[in-house]
């Protein structure tokens, strides 16, 4: 009965941090480039996630073309609030630009509010039902108040799956964008010198805004399967999630896409192991995360993958 | 450790990862000398000076101060015990004033109990140190006068370098030259009895590496305090070293007079060679 | 330029002037303007000591920190338990009953002046053990983790029910803030923060903020400067947190309430008035207080031509984050940079006014001044 559970919890942690790792990788490889904490970005989240549901309720996409639409869509916002808000702040102090990151932040969700009301909605009806299904293993019947029912089953939800997978494909794209292409070269590059970058001839600002629109694709794919698994949309629904997805950044290095990645699974994994085992700690999920962080840094102030700053005295 | 010694490197080694910056480095400072560590770049002498003042803790070897093992100790620490530097890239405190870089230099005299206590323990003077000035600082009880000491003797400093003229301006805003003269009246400012100067010509035409030799000699004479130079600018070294230390590849290759080191062949080899017959 | 300095004493006098006088102005609006506005003038001395609290840690001190919520939060939390009288905690506490220390008389209805020390101490302490292991990590990971902690104090305050009511939150808080209190502490603050920014200390801590390394290269011990900044930051964050809650008379933990987003409007009002000035920080307290509800008119109906539009909740806040993110595009340096109103300042202007009308009214001919004569 335990190897079930355990299983499950597994199963059920990985989906969960496959989220956590798209949203992460946006926010480092943002902080990367710039060393900007980019506190929109969970925004970002929220506003690919209320694209697809009024692609598919207003326009009455079908719900596949309106999720590539909204992914789309979101990445076009992430270019135009660096080009908007960010890029007139990259000689400024990197308070300023952290602040305007916050403003930026609060006129995201202001605007969801205005726009779209701060009335939760249900994402259920956007997708097919099938989604919710779940794929049952194992297990016996027994007969439980003269109906039959499965017990002891490994029970996984078929968007766990999809999530899994997606996730998979989209990392490797992202891995082929960077390490295969010569936009992601120049991503790299920015990454360690950026005014050296600059020298070459390189347009730094469009690199910059790529690197905005591709993390805010891949936050848009989070966001989309987020509320699949939690269908109540509302306009402040990114906000945890993307703090989250930043711890996670931060545990595994932040400005290491390999440890984005990494430190959103082992997020996902330890908080739903944490909640699975210790039900009676589930008030505290989300204090978890910061918990982690605070123990993590204390001996590995860089994260698991980050490289240690050595002073250049 | 004889009496005219005033901090011994022995066996220094600092290891980067798989990089020896510094290996086996041993030497001797005396009291009231004028000191120079010369060598290539990337020989290691920023390395010597960062393990010096405790920015970096060696990997192996110890570091004696007037009788005290400083191997272990903070930056802060060390500073409080007699040891101050200026940096290669100047390193001013840019927002604050000229006279505001210098006072704050005084800061430790007031606040750091722990190295107090070290003194004690080694019998010198100490500053009367205690955590009691911060509640003294805020409530301005028997503060007026500390503050009004620490604020003459800065002006003393400033006015022995010739910066009195820049007191109330910005740090950022003196000629460069001048900004080396300050971090170097910050660093004296500290009441070192050893200073290290880390390349304090950089960027100096000759009237001004001129001005600067004087300085150095001053510094020693009026200030009562050693100096330990890293520099590349030859005549500055030859004119004013009375001893060199010589690096290459983190390992110390000659040790002597100006004299002894420009006739010494490994010397000439691996870093004066062409560029002495140019001078 | 001697002439442009004033003594000290004149100083001293000038000050008490003008502490008189805004003792004052503010005797004469309680007195003559209704209760809404006194309340505002209220928030805008609880905002004052946020945001001169919040700058002493990240303006002069250059402590990147995101946990000034939190710190309030324990202030406002500790004050209200501390001032409640017994019966309405025994009746607010529905989900789980009042737990020891907060269910006997001694730790109810007390004195306004000692649960908001209180409430400051309590936050000071937790400042210091939070500091302790979060000083040492470089800038951006120290502010996600301030951050992560003021969220913990947070989620904490949700799940202890026996403590904080949980989500429900306390109901009831004698509204003991008013334009006196407030105030009063604003003036503390500033007496005693400034007095601090102005001493050798003050030196020390801007120094670890132009250069780390360089400041621990001349004595200063980094982290024990930095963690002393922190904990009487976190200690008047713990007042503004009292008398916050005591303006409130409700406090609950959400992140809009004693969260996330109170840190963020800490913040703003540091940016807006300057990073690094006390003058500023008080400045920009106002103009945010002043701002958020000036502009709750554009979330009212709207008659043009005849056309009825109907307000819009949340644009209000709409507005505000646009308008707050032109200003961060154009005025980066808020209000007042790093620089201070002072005596000297004052002083400087107005003799700078002087020669300009002077000069005005020579150059027009206008008599009055014999000629010649020098200022």
């Amino acid at each position: 009965m335990k190897t079930e559970l355990i299983i499950q919890n597994f199963f059920n942690g990985m989906s969960l941090g496959s989220l956590y790792a798209l949203i992460a990788v946006g926010y480092t490889m943002v902080y990367g480039i710039l060393r900007l904490i980019n506190f929109a970005h969970g925004d970002v989240f929220m506003m690919g996630v209320y694209f697809a549901f009024y692609f598919a309720t207003l326009a009455h996409m079908p719900w596949w073309l309106a999720f590539v639409m909204a992914v789309f869509g979101a990445a076009l916002l992430g270019f135009l609030i660096d080009r908007i808000a960010y890029k007139p702040l990259r000689k400024a102090p990197r308070i300023s630009a952290l602040i305007t990151a916050i403003g930026m932040s609060f006129l995201l969700e202001n605007l969801a509010v205005v726009l779209f009301s701060g009335v939760p909605k249900s994402f259920r009806n956007v997708y097919p039902d099938f989604f919710n299904q779940m794929i049952i293993i194992g297990g016996h019947t027994e007969l439980k108040r003269g109906r039959e029912v499965i017990v002891d089953a490994l029970r996984i939800p078929n968007v766990s799956v999809v999530t899994l997978i997606v996730t998979a494909v989209a990392l490797f794209v992202l891995w082929f964008i960077l390490y295969r292409t010569r936009v992601g070269m120049a991503m790299r590059a920015i990454a360690m010198d950026i005014q050296a970058v600059a020298l070459m001839g390189i347009n730094i600002n469009l690199v910059i805004g790529f690197t905005f629109a591709l993390g805010s694709a891949l936050a848009a794919i989070g966001g989309i399967f987020w509320a699949m698994r939690y269908p109540q949309i509302w306009p402040y629904m990114g906000f945890m999630p993307g703090l989250k997805a930043f711890v996670a950044a931060v545990i595994g290095g932040i400005g290491s896409v390999q440890g984005a990645v990494m430190g959103g699974l082992l997020l996902g994994i330890l908080e739903v192991m944490l909640v699975g085992f210790f039900p009676q700690t589930a008030g505290y999920r989300d204090a978890f995360a910061f918990f982690i962080l605070i123990v993590l840094l204390m001996f590995k102030p860089s994260g698991m993958f980050g490289k240690p700053e050595i002073v250049k005295v | 450790m004889n009496d005219s010694s005033l901090l011994e490197l022995d066996g220094i080694t600092m290891r980067f990862g798989g990089l020896n910056a510094v290996k086996d480095f041993h030497a001797r400072i005396n009291k009231g000398e004028i000191l120079g560590l010369i060598g290539p770049n990337g020989a290691g002498k920023t390395t010597v000076f960062n393990v010096i003042t405790g920015v970096y803790i060696p990997t192996e070897g110890r570091l004696n101060f007037g009788g005290i093992d400083i191997t272990p100790l903070k930056p802060h620490i060390i500073t409080h015990l007699g040891i101050s530097r200026t940096f290669q890239n100047i390193r001013l405190f840019q927002d604050m004033t000229v006279l505001e870089n210098v006072m704050v230099a005084m800061h430790h005299e007031l606040i750091e109990k722990r190295g107090d206590s070290i003194l004690r323990k080694n019998g010198k003077n100490t500053y009367g140190a205690s955590s009691m000035w911060f509640w003294k600082s805020v409530f301005k009880i028997g503060y007026l006068k500390k503050e009004k000491e620490i604020e003459i003797k800065s002006k003393e400093i400033l006015e022995k370098l010739g910066l009195i003229k820049y007191i109330n301006d910005k740090a950022t805003s003196l000629p460069y030259g001048e900004q080396r003269k300050l971090e170097i009246a910050r660093a004296l400012a500290t009441n070192p009895k050893l200073l290290l100067l880390d390349e304090p010509a950089a960027g100096m035409n000759p009237s001004e590496s001129r001005d600067l030799m004087n300085l150095i000699r001053f510094i020693k004479d009026d200030f009562n305090t050693t100096v330990f130079v890293i520099e590349h600018d030859m005549k500055v070294v030859m004119g004013v070293c009375e001893r060199i230390i010589v690096m290459d590849y983190g390992q110390v290759i000659a040790n002597g007079t100006p004299e002894q080191i420009q006739c010494n062949s490994k010397v000439v080899e691996a870093y004066l060679g062409e560029e002495w017959e140019n001078e | 330029m001697d002439r442009m300095k004033l003594s000290g004493r004149t100083k001293f006098i000038l000050t008490t002037l003008f502490v008189l006088f805004m003792g004052f102005i503010l005797f004469a609006a309680q007195e003559n303007l209704n209760s809404y506005i006194l309340r505002i003038i209220s928030l805008i001395g609880i905002f004052g000591i946020m945001a001169v609290s919040l700058n002493l840690i990240n303006g002069i001190t250059g402590i990147f920190s995101l946990g000034h919520a939190g710190f309030m939060a324990i202030g406002a939390y500790v004050s209200s338990l501390l001032t409640m009288p017994l019966a309405q905690k025994e009746m607010t506490f529905i989900l789980e009953k009042v737990s020891f220390p907060f269910n006997t008389e001694l730790f109810s209805s007390c004195p306004f002046i000692f649960a908001t020390l209180a409430g400051g101490v309590i936050a000071a302490f937790a400042a210091f053990v939070i500091g302790w292991p979060t000083l040492r990590l470089a800038g951006d990971y120290l502010a996600i983790t301030t951050l992560g902690f003021s969220e913990i104090i947070r989620i904490f305050a949700v799940n202890a029910t026996g403590v904080t009511n949980g989500a429900m939150g306390l109901k009831g808080i004698p509204p003991y803030t008013d334009v006196w209190w407030s105030w009063g502490w604003l003036l503390i603050t500033i007496l005693i923060i400034g007095s601090l920014i102005k001493s050798s200390y003050g030196r020390a801590l801007k120094a670890i903020r132009e250069d780390k390394t360089a400041a621990e290269s001349m004595g200063i011990n980094v982290f024990k400067h930095q963690l002393t900044s922190f904990v009487v930051g976190g200690f008047f964050a713990g007042v503004a947190g009292s008398l916050y809650a005591h303006w409130l008379t409700t406090i609950d933990p959400k992140p809009s309430t004693l969260g996330i987003m109170l840190t963020f409007n800490a913040l703003i009002m540091i940016v807006l008035g300057g990073l690094g000035s006390i003058s500023g920080a008080v400045l920009g307290a106002g103009m945010f207080a002043f701002f958020s509800e000036w502009l709750r008119f554009v979330e009212s109906d709207i008659n043009i031509f005849g056309f009825h539009f109907e307000g819009i909740s949340g644009m209000r806040m709409l507005v505000f984050s646009g308008l707050f993110i032109i200003v961060m595009i154009f005025w980066p340096k808020g209000l007042m940079g790093r620089n201070e109103i002072t005596w000297d300042g004052v002083y400087k202007t107005i003799c700078k006014i002087k020669k300009l009308t002077k000069t005005g009214e020579k150059r027009l001919g206008i008599s009055g001044e014999r000629e010649g004569e020098e200022l």
